[in-house]
């Protein structure tokens, strides 16, 4: 008989948590973009339109970031008591969709490398390989650890699941705010 | 039709139309014939999005940009004082296809269409006798054939000509398919800005935008050239599907075809790539523009510049395979064809590209070449002449009709007036009034003989005060001395007459 992996109140919670970030990133960057595409594209209702797309396209995002994510599970060892697992996988979904968002965030703000890191940088013979190096060991560091945290230390893990119930109450709102801007978008289609 | 068009079905195609070429009677016998209508004799309109006339080798240009362009024109009415309406598709098409400037048909920001009166007086409409067809590659302009799609027997769609396109996005939300294309942008276009709504969303579609392009990306080393940064073409796919339809439809016919390149991303062919590395063209640094207070930074302006003339021979050597084609196949001994633009583009005073406030000469002034039936010798018009001609001109030559809204003229050679030497042509950027307001903040140049004058109003940046430069364009054709303060009686006169203009446009909307 197969192993039961995950409970369904565990696969929710986990859509829950990788429903808040791709959300709150929407939102900030629509909201970014509001004055600019009330002038583009036809006033206020325009600029509600495109954040509306925006939400709808997000829930699809989450989707996919949920399907990836548990499908990982899978890999993880069932030695581990389910809520625990669903931590663990939350966290790497998390840690991975910040890195994405931090990368991202050097365009949207046009933020750059401080003068002397790039000075430093600079002196060795293939900078951007060395760069790319250091940038993976920082990538590795703050998935490993923070994930092995979660597996060993009891009070990381504790502190993580509070955090989790917390985001999780927000991402209630935000896929409230998803099927608002499923309305919107009807509503402008018909 | 075949969308992904491999390398060796590229080659083939390219020596097929090389055959064509060779042997063109023998392949006109497999063609349909299709009588021509009694006395009609057809118009295509081929216009090239952003082509700037100060680009143009056959304009004095120092780089050899359009080598097959320039011999073409040697059995052409060249016109090379030829102004677009605007500095930016919306309103430099709308004057294309209406005859009228931007001030009266009132598509002046992204994605507006004109005027709902201009809906029966446009060149579609015009020519209510004749076969219809128009395509475009630019999403702007598609927005116009939308809107004259009932005058329109053959409107085809954006994305037939596209190798990759929105047009599942375009499809499932049509009823507002310019919103949520903007916002398929903003979602998933992470390599246009370098950000995106989606996180992980994005990078699995553009992969998949990549993986259909296939071997044709060899042929493209700065990727192929592209609409709303993805939406991949060629324009040997947009050629041989134009010179394969105007061979089969219904004659006479009128076709209205608008082409992206050269406008950005300037991505040329391989063959045309680097051709003007480390040439000798004298760089002109200008003086600091009104708004960018800077001359700019000279490598990053030449560099762009470069690929831009580099995209402009790919484009030459394409309009030259289509003349070709429609030669061949006997439609060119029948047939007006225009080539023209809606604006150009600039790399000058920390400017590149269009669409900002400026209207220097590079961004206004674009070719306009009528290659008219069975003439064999070359015509050179210097007079000033506007976009809003086109559609008078042509229809006075094809049907000897007048279009009594237009603001343009029936263009020399055609036209039994002479030319009037104190007319005045011009060009604008106005800024986000509603269709039935007056325009209170603007660009507008009015072009008078020698003389250019520039007039900035409303804008917030300058404290909303005006600001005017005069420029010589025929003993200073790069815009580099500012006359108005040294000739300011000229100055003034000039702009009188200007504020008399736009205060007779804005009468019927105070």
């Amino acid at each position: 008989m197969a192993i039961k992996r995950y409970s369904r109140q565990g696969l929710l919670t986990l859509f829950l948590v990788c429903a808040f970030l791709p959300h709150a990133w929407t939102l900030i960057l629509a909201f970014k973009d509001f004055s600019l595409l009330m002038g583009r594209i036809g006033g206020i209702w325009g600029a509600i339109g495109e954040m509306s797309y925006g939400l709808v396209f997000s829930f699809l995002d989450t989707l996919l970031i949920f399907i990836v994510t548990a499908l990982l599970g899978f890999l993880v060892s069932v030695r581990w008591q389910e809520t625990r697992r669903i931590s663990l996988l939350g966290l790497l979904a998390g840690i991975a969709m910040l890195w994405e968002i931090i990368a991202q965030s050097y365009v949207v703000w046009s933020l750059h490398l401080p003068g002397r890191l790039t000075q430093f940088l600079a002196q060795f013979y293939l900078p951007f390989g060395f760069y790319y190096a250091a940038a993976l060991l920082v990538v590795v560091a703050t998935t490993l650890i923070p994930a092995l945290l979660i597996l060993r230390n009891e009070k990381f893990y504790k502190a993580f699941q509070a955090f989790s119930e917390r985001v999780t109450l927000l991402s209630g709102f935000y896929l409230f705010l998803d099927a608002v801007a499923l309305v919107v978008v009807i509503v402008r289609n018909v | 039709m075949k969308r992904n068009l491999g390398r060796r079905d590229f080659l083939k195609l390219a020596g097929m139309a090389s055959a064509g070429v060779l042997f063109p009677s023998f392949f006109r016998l497999l063609e349909p014939v299709v009588p021509a209508a009694a006395g009609g004799k057809n118009v295509l309109v081929v216009v090239f999005d952003a082509f700037s006339a100060y680009h143009i080798s056959l304009h004095g240009y120092g780089r050899k940009t359009t080598p097959n362009i320039d011999k073409l024109a040697e059995r052409a009415v060249v016109y090379h004082n030829h102004f677009a309406s605007a500095n930016f598709s919306t309103p430099g098409t709308a004057s294309l296809l209406t005859g009228v400037l931007p001030w009266k048909h009132r598509a002046m920001n992204l994605y507006e269409t004109v005027d709902a009166s201009y809906l029966n007086r446009n060149i579609f409409s015009a020519f209510d006798d004749y076969y219809r067809i128009a395509y475009s590659h630019n999403p702007l302009v598609t927005a116009f054939l939308d809107q004259f799609a009932p005058d329109l027997n053959d409107y085809i769609p954006l994305d037939q000509l596209l190798i990759t396109s929105d047009g599942l996005v375009d499809k499932l939300f049509k009823h507002d398919a310019d919103t949520a294309t903007i916002a398929w942008s903003r979602v998933m276009k992470n390599g246009e800005t370098g950000f995106s709504y989606s996180l992980l969303l994005w990078s699995l579609y553009n992969e998949y935008q990549k993986s259909r392009i296939g071997d044709l990306g060899s042929l493209f080393p700065l990727g192929l050239p592209a609409v709303r940064y993805d939406n991949y073409f060629t324009l040997e796919q947009a050629v041989d599907w134009l010179g394969a339809q105007v061979e089969k439809i219904p004659q006479p016919f009128l076709g209205y075809f608008h082409f992206m390149p050269p406008h950005d991303p300037y991505r040329t062919r391989q063959d045309f790539y680097n051709r003007f590395l480390n040439d000798d063209l004298k760089w002109i640094q200008k003086p600091p523009d009104i708004f960018t207070r800077s001359s700019g930074d000279m490598k990053y302006m030449q560099a762009n510049c470069k690929r831009y003339d580099e995209f402009i021979l790919y484009v030459d050597d394409q309009f030259k395979k289509l003349m070709d084609r429609l030669e061949s196949s006997g439609l060119l001994q029948d047939t007006w064809v225009v080539l023209t633009s809606d604006h150009g583009e600039l790399f000058e005073r920390s400017i590149v590209g269009h669409g900002d406030p400026s209207l220097y000469q590079g961004v206004v002034r674009v070719p306009l070449m009528i290659f008219e039936p069975g003439r064999t010798t070359r015509t050179d018009i210097y007079s000033l002449t506007s976009a809003a001609d086109v559609l008078p001109t042509l229809l006075y030559v094809a049907k000897a009709q007048n279009a009594a809204w237009s603001e343009g003229v029936v263009l020399p050679p055609f036209s039994k007036e002479p030319s009037d030497p104190n007319r005045k042509i011009y060009t604008m950027k106005l800024l986000e009034p509603a269709k039935g307001a007056p325009i209170t903040n603007a660009t507008l140049a009015q072009v008078k003989g020698n003389y250019k004058l520039i007039y900035y109003f409303g804008y917030k940046e300058l404290n909303l005060k005006d600001h005017v430069e005069l420029y010589d364009i025929v003993a200073d054709p790069e815009e580099l001395h500012d006359l108005y303060p040294s000739r300011k009686a000229l100055g003034n006169q000039l702009l009188s007459e200007l504020k008399a203009k736009l205060a007779e446009i804005n009468k019927p909307y105070l």
